[in-house]
């Protein structure tokens, strides 16, 4: 998961914060950056806390190591290929923010609607990072902490808890989120090699509990298979995840960046557009060793009592690293929850901008703390991020098509600034269409959500091009292209 | 000055993530381990920020 500050889906930004700078213009030449600096803000980003809830769930899944390590290696090539041939291709052709690339072509009232569905989003988001942080608070003051499938609160120390890093988070990402995303800038590093030393730890502890002998890597490897990742049944209420779901969502937890082309207003920086390739550093280290890390903590927990199935980040982090596993979660879930709060209340302001920023991000970290209350969001994170992706990425296929194909079909692009329209009704059909479609696949097709995705990108493009057809001859002449 | 404290930072890097190697490889025990993190840590945020809180990247 990743939440990046530069990623606005919505405007203003803060002054002083980069991407306030030409949230209406292309960025000009002078203010690119070097590829160096999307290498560091990749691998920071995507070393979040919640990287140590889809770890486990994976393992919850049953999962086994061929299936978990092929999937996450294709799966994580295939997302690094999306930024790279999907979204950094437009990003530096254009260099415009989603938001606006998205307010030519699709109108300011559709866009609105956008922001409000990615603020919601952002909003749930939030709510699991603060969920995650809160499990560190658990190992201190001991209360009650949910269960893998626990939908409410289940005491009163944990509402506490929540209610109190909740708050935290909100009044900080209000006052200071300039300050809290330098601090994150420094964590990243260190988080990076705490999340390292969590697997070593894992793996040196399966060694010791099972008196495996390690000689090789022939050795560790037949570890994993017979120890670590199993596979068999997953545990109760869970689906059974093989290559095919590890594949997909390793692939599309990012969807909304990459296809849903979120991340053009991070690499309408990039000077070229294979500085795409710079997002294998946060897909390998955050979305393959970290995960592949906090899977090996709670695989261990299993083997040590099959019956204690619940995903706590806190506790599965205090035993391999002591206090410093504690920080790196509360810290982990702190400055990914920061911005993500922060965005959510951008995307809200742009919908009512007389409001103050200060008082929408409260309000927005309200929200984000209530949703951490119910653990059914974290635990239930696979399934949430691919619904999450599943609802933005329509606006990507929009943007493909429009920057792409829509003239050689003698269509206009950018129709809604052609044309003066506030809602593109043909964006906007491509968006509910596909949208429709995927929940009608998973309801009654019985398709699991993390697949239903990729038909759904084709199914937003064609309608796209489809109602565009009809609506931009019905509703006027098109201007001339300049 | 910075150049120091980047050398400290560096370092206190190094020194995080090598105690669970040789966890790993069996020549630390994990309390020795966690103490050496601990240590590693604070050293990592009080040399890092006076240097890094200046830079400016991509985000």
């Amino acid at each position: 998961m990743n939440t990046d500050e530069l990623n606005e889906s919505a405007e203003p930004a803060p002054q002083n914060d980069r991407s306030s700078e030409f949230e209406r213009q292309p960025v000009p030449k002078n203010a690119l950056l070097g590829f160096k600096s999307f290498i560091g803000m990749y691998a920071g980003e995507h070393c979040a806390g919640t990287e140590l809830m889809i770890g486990p769930l994976f393992v919850a899944a049953g999962v086994s190591a061929f299936d978990l390590v092929m999937g996450l290696i294709v799966g994580n090539l295939l997302a690094v290929l999306s930024w790279m041939f999907l979204c950094a291709p437009i990003a530096t052709r254009t260099r415009l923010t989603l938001y606006y690339q998205l307010e030519k072509i699709c109108g300011r009232n559709l866009v609105t609607l956008y922001n409000l569905a990615n603020g919601v989003m952002f909003c749930f988001l939030a709510g699991a990072m603060i969920t995650v942080s809160a499990t560190a608070v658990g190992v201190w003051f001991k209360f009650p902490m949910p269960e893998l499938n626990d939908l409410y609160p289940n005491s009163v120390g944990w509402v506490l808890a929540v209610l109190a890093v909740g708050a935290l988070i909100s009044i900080v990402a209000a006052y200071g989120y300039q300050t809290v995303a330098k601090f994150a800038n420094i964590a990243a590093p260190w988080m990076v090699l705490v999340f390292l030393a969590f697997g070593f730890v894992g793996l040196r502890d399966f060694i010791n509990a099972t008196g495996a002998e390690i000689h090789s890597l022939g050795d560790i490897w037949h570890l994993a298979k017979t120890e670590i990742w199993k596979g068999g049944e997953p545990l109760e209420g869970k689906v059974k995840f093989t290559f095919w779901h590890v594949m997909f969502f390793a692939w599309f937890c990012n969807m909304a960046m990459h296809v849903g082309m979120s991340d053009l207003s991070v690499f309408r920086y990039a000077k070229k557009s294979w500085y795409g390739v710079a997002s294998a550093t946060g897909m390998y280290v955050g979305h393959f060793m970290a995960w592949i890390s906090a899977a090996i903590l709670y695989a261990y927990q299993l083997h040590q009592d099959p019956a204690n199935t619940d995903v706590l980040p806190g506790p599965l982090a205090f035993r391999a690293a002591g206090l410093v596993g504690l920080f790196c979660v509360i810290i982990a879930g702190w400055t990914t929850a920061n911005p993500t709060i922060y965005r959510a209340g951008l995307a809200f302001q742009a919908i009512i901008p007389k409001t103050s920023r200060f008082t929408v991000t409260l309000i927005t970290g309200a929200v984000a703390t209530l949703a951490g209350l119910f653990p059914a969001i974290a635990m239930q994170l696979l399934d949430f991020v691919a619904f999450y992706g599943m609802i933005l990425m329509p606006m990507g296929a929009v943007i493909f098509v429009d920057f792409w194909l829509i003239k050689r079909f003698g269509l206009q692009s950018s129709y809604a600034e052609r044309s003066g329209k506030l809602f593109n009704w043909a964006a906007g059909l491509a968006w509910f269409v596909a949208f429709g479609v995927c929940c009608i696949l998973v309801k009654f097709a019985n398709v699991q959500i993390f697949f239903v995705s990729l038909p759904g990108w084709f199914v937003a493009a064609f309608v796209y091009i489809i109602v565009s057809m009809v609506y931009q001859k019905k509703i006027r002449p098109v201007a001339p292209e300049v | 000055m910075r150049a120091i404290a980047q050398i400290i930072s560096w370092l206190s890097l190094v020194a995080l993530t090598v105690p669970s190697i040789l966890y790993l490889a069996g020549s630390m025990d994990l309390d020795t381990v966690k103490r050496i993190m601990l240590v590693a840590s604070l050293v990592w945020f009080l040399s890092a920020t006076p240097w890094m809180w200046k830079e400016k990247g991509a985000s």
